[in-house]
């Protein structure tokens, strides 16, 4: 195989090369497999058992649960290493998924069972992802990491594109149901495997971080610009998620009446999705985190979600749409390329590249990042969601008025978007000294993704650090765009600036320049 | 609680949250609160630009004059603003940027004189000011359709929305509300003409639009073609002298950004307008005699989501326009007139401060126009009229003649502004007839050229006499 060229595909397979990479890869192509099984299962159970009528509640229910979870994640990640949670998190998944086939085989069609099973499976969504990521993160430097975790995600929708050809496959042969014990399997394997990890059989690249002890409060992470935006992002762009999810299943209720028929649409539209958010994942993502880099790339998916919102207005403004069973009109083609853009976007481009985001603060910090945007963000996000559908379904609104908010969301998701490039950079800055993963050459690809203002606007503000590491390296660049406007913004600091700074940065420009910048700067000073 | 409160609410909330949010960008920089740091990117400018030139004139209103006229009357105000941005960004986007002020008299100042920008800025300053008042007396009418509240209250209500979140986020706030606001309208209008079109009746459109278009008002001056062309190139050149346009050609990242972004601006501002000028022609088919209006059309012709949606699109241009009106003209205010008057007072320092503080006068007066005054549309015309009668030629020529005098920068201003409001005032009879109409917006800018010439040759002509005596 070493002699074949296999062009975009050759990073998946230098993953299943390398001793080193291969068990995650494999764990997170498990990981994705059982999570689109279970995701197919659930959604099918849910739908024909409660309806989308009840989904805004659901939300509230998850959001509530997801809180208790990861304030019990959040204690056990002080006690434990990342390999153990994702250990414990795959066991306990399995079992869920057994019990609730078990509690579907044994005949529970309740609204609170449909309601429990919803939130498990959301549950494997969360958790299952967040710690293998920490592992990833945590053995994989930056330069390593915008390698491998493309790839990484690869292997996950590879998964995923698996999950949705069996979960059609079999539909018909077994049940709908009775894939869950698919799952079942697929997570038990993910906590073995995992468990290899720990009990040392799989050398890892680098050595696990002991984390105990060192992880930084909630306040001390909220400092970190990429966190904070990360964070404030997180919020609408969830609520949109969930926004275009029930727009999704409350325009698909409509259209099909059987389980089967409503499983094998499911599947097949989830495999549809996971296979171009694989192509997207291997072709598209690479290049543009090459190219525009990984902050900018971040951008793509809160940029298509708010599209897609204004496909789910065409939906709503068409009255009768939901009404006609059996028949995919134009209305519903729009749901589904709106709930399209959301699955193949995050799946492929968002999730890889925010991972790359985490590389900007530290390891220690990275788990609480994780935990923080995990367990409060997110269920807020869903709880706010939640809570917004009750409302208007308590107040009557009309379809086109839930839409129409979403895309209102959607413009704000794109507005805050706008802060993940710069605040990367103020991050990567901040942590440049403290961080070994991160590299000069890092940096300055950083520096060179974003315009020159906004990128000299950063690096004049560390001009103001106390570290004098981070001053030094802020003058280096700086003085690589050398023009009026900088000498501009110079004079316009000059009462804050130090003069010695001033100086520095201006010894290097013809001597009559100079001396102009440094006379004004001491007159301002004196003034 | 009516059917379109719940976009209503949820547009003004999310507006007012980015404005606050957009207020950790200004870190106490005055360049940061006036030019948004220069860092705006072109996408963000594009929308930016497209919602300050779609306000409520280029869309309400032009769909109102197509119903009531012929379809140049509407599509006239889109078209000439949108020719604006697109000259803008042929010829003065890249010099001027280049040159990074922080307002458009700035240019007067640096080119001209103090005495010029000031002249300049307070023209400017009360142009702006009716152009606020105008969109917020129309906001009112459409907030009494959205919400069920009287203007008398709804128009305080946006206005201090809007003046809060302008002041917190100064162009950070305005520019980044634009993508929300404009974006909003884009959609809407899209969305709803695409709808309109296919829910017609085969034949409906081409007899819609048929019915309003003609090329005759545009090459007869019996049919008033005097008119239309005064108020296209008094939008399209006029506008050139818009200190919200010009804003954000500062505020851009390059200078090819701002040419561009100006540009493909002019280009959407056109296609908007002229979606809403066939929507005005759709809706004159649909109804009948005595019930024309484009809202009448929207309310009663449309199904409740489509209609919900062009009451969105109306409001989304009228706050993206007021907003970018209010931070132009307190920032005007402060930089021009008050800091050349009162150095002290408005030092370097105190600039940012004082610059968010007009902001309450600025809207205040708006609001009470609004409210007081609430069609000031020919008040509005004549307004920009002054501008485009005393402002542009000084500063085309400031661009493109290096030889022009601060002496003949204001006379150039200051006397065809006066014969201007002069023709409005005292001449009146003579613009009743459609040949003739118009030409009291053509020919003050002619007469500032005229002047801006001489007065420059004479002062060169007489430089030079000293100095051969000398």
């Amino acid at each position: 195989m070493n002699g074949v060229k296999l062009g975009a595909l050759q990073p998946i397979m230098d993953l299943f090369r390398r001793s080193d990479t291969r068990r995650l890869g494999v764990v997170m192509l498990l990981n994705g497999l059982g999570i689109e099984i279970a995701k197919v299962v659930r959604d099918t159970f849910f739908i024909n058992v409660a309806g989308a009528q009840y989904i805004p509640y659901v939300y509230i229910l998850f959001a509530v649960v997801m809180v208790a979870s990861s304030l019990l994640y959040a204690y056990a990640a002080r006690r434990f290493s990342v390999r153990h949670l994702s250990s414990f998190a795959a066991a306990c998944s399995a079992l869920l998924a057994a019990g609730a086939w078990y509690g579907i085989f044994s005949g529970h069609t309740s609204l609170g069972f449909a309601a429990t099973v919803f939130v498990a499976v959301e549950m494997f969504f969360i958790f299952l992802p967040l710690t293998v990521w920490a592992i990833a993160n945590e053995v994989f430097g930056l330069q390593d990491g915008e390698k491998i975790l493309p790839s990484l995600t690869s292997c996950a929708l590879l998964g995923t594109v698996c999950g949705g050809v069996i979960s059609r496959l079999f539909t018909n042969i077994i049940g709908p149901y009775n894939l869950l014990l698919l799952s079942a399997v697929a997570f038990t394997y993910v906590a073995l495997l995992i468990g290899q990890m720990i009990s040392g059989t799989c050398e890892l690249a680098g050595e696990a971080k002991d984390t105990q002890g060192s992880i930084p409060s909630i306040r001390v992470i909220w400092k970190e610009p990429i966190i904070r935006t990360l964070s404030l992002l997180a919020l609408p762009l969830w609520v949109l998620a969930y926004l275009v999810e029930y727009t999704y299943f409350y325009s698909m209720e409509s259209v099909f009446s059987s389980p089967v028929e409503f499983s094998e649409f499911l599947s097949s539209f989830l495999t549809i999705c996971s296979l171009a958010a694989l192509f997207i994942q291997i072709y598209i993502t690479p290049c543009l985190v090459k190219r525009i880099g990984a902050a900018a790339t971040c951008f793509t998916y809160p940029a298509a979600l708010a599209c897609a919102t204004t496909a789910l207005l065409v939906y709503g403004l068409y009255p009768g749409a939901q009404e006609r069973e059996g028949y995919i009109s134009f209305a519903i083609l729009c749901v589904l390329v709106a709930r399209f853009l959301d699955m193949s976007l995050y799946q492929s481009i968002y999730e890889s590249s925010v991972q790359i985001l985490y590389y900007a603060v530290s390891v220690e910090a990275r788990v609480k990042a994780r935990a923080f945007l995990g367990g409060i963000v997110f269920p807020l996000s869903i709880a706010c969601a939640g809570i917004i559908l009750t409302l208007f379904r308590y107040f009557n609104e009309p379809i086109y008025n839930v839409t129409f908010t979403a895309v209102v969301v959607g413009f704000l998701v794109l507005i805050l978007a706008m802060d993940i490039r710069p605040d990367y950079l103020r991050s990567l800055l901040g942590n440049a000294h403290k961080n070994s993963g991160i590299s000069k050459d890092g940096l300055h690809d950083a520096i060179v993704d974003l315009p020159v203002s906004e990128a000299r606007g950063i690096l004049l503000d560390e001009l103001y650090s106390s570290d004098k590491k981070r001053i030094e390296f802020a003058i280096s660049e700086l003085k690589t765009q050398v023009d009026e406007a900088l000498l501009e913004e110079l004079q316009d600091r000059s009462l804050t600036l130090p003069n010695e700074i001033v100086h520095e940065l201006t010894k290097e420009l013809p001597p009559l320049v100079a001396q102009q910048i440094r006379e004004i700067c001491s007159q301002k000073s004196r003034g | 609680m009516t059917p379109m409160t719940v976009p209503t609410i949820s547009f003004l909330l999310v507006s007012l949250l980015i404005g606050v949010y957009a207020a950790r960008r200004i870190k106490g920089s005055v360049r940061n609160y006036f030019v948004a740091g220069n860092m705006i990117p072109f996408w963000v400018l594009v929308f930016s630009m497209t919602g300050q030139a779609i306000e409520l004139g280029a869309t309400h209103d032009n769909a109102n004059l197509v119903i009531g006229g012929g379809f140049w009357d509407g599509a006239v105000l889109p078209l000439g603003i949108g020719c604006s941005l697109i000259l803008i960004g042929l010829f003065f986007a890249k010099p001027l940027h280049k040159l990074r002020l922080l307002t458009l008299p700035d240019f007067y100042v640096r080119r001209y004189s103090q005495g010029v920008g000031v002249t300049v800025a307070l023209i400017c300053m009360m142009s702006f000011i009716i152009l606020i008042a105008g969109n917020l007396a129309g906001l009112g009418v459409l907030l009494e359709i959205a919400l069920g509240i009287p203007p008398i209250y709804s128009v305080p209500g946006v206005a201090l929305l809007v003046m809060t979140y302008t002041i917190a986020g100064g162009l950070f706030a305005v520019t980044w509300n634009d993508v929300l606001q404009i974006g909003v309208s884009i959609v809407a209008f899209v969305v709803g003409i695409v709808w309109i079109f296919f829910h017609l009746e085969p034949g409906e459109f081409s007899k819609a639009v048929g019915a309003k278009f003609s090329w005759t008002p545009l090459v007869s001056l019996e049919a008033g073609s005097l008119r239309l062309w005064a108020s296209l190139l008094a939008l399209a050149l006029g506008d050139i002298v818009a200190l919200d346009f010009m804003e954000r050609v500062f505020a851009a990242g390059t200078p090819r950004g701002a040419q561009w972004s100006c540009i493909v601006a002019g280009i959407m501002t056109m296609i908007m307008g002229l979606i809403l000028a066939v929507l005005g022609a759709i809706a004159a088919s649909s109804m009948q005699l005595g019930d024309q209006s484009i809202l009448a059309y929207i309310q009663h012709h449309l199904p409740a989501g489509l209609g919900m949606i062009f009451i969105m699109g109306f409001i989304g241009a009228g706050v993206s326009t007021i907003d970018g009106a209010v931070m132009a003209c307190s920032v005007c205010v402060s930089r021009n007139i008050l800091q050349p008057w009162f150095p002290t007072a408005v030092s370097e320092s105190r600039l940012l401060k004082v610059s968010r503080s007009m902001a309450v006068p600025v809207t205040a007066i708006g609001v009470l126009l609004a409210l007081v005054f609430p069609v000031p549309a020919e008040l509005l015309v004549l307004a920009f009229d002054v501008v485009f009668a005393g402002c542009l030629v000084p500063l085309v020529l400031g661009v493109y003649w290096k030889r022009g005098s601060a002496r003949a920068a204001f006379f150039a201003i200051v006397i065809p502004s006066v014969i201007r409001l002069a023709l409005h005032y005292l001449v009146t009879d003579l613009w009743k007839d459609p040949r003739f109409n118009g030409l009291q917006t053509l020919l003050p800018p002619l007469i500032s050229l005229i002047i801006f010439v001489l007065i420059t040759l004479y002062d060169e002509n007489r430089r030079g006499r000293i100095g051969t005596s000398a």
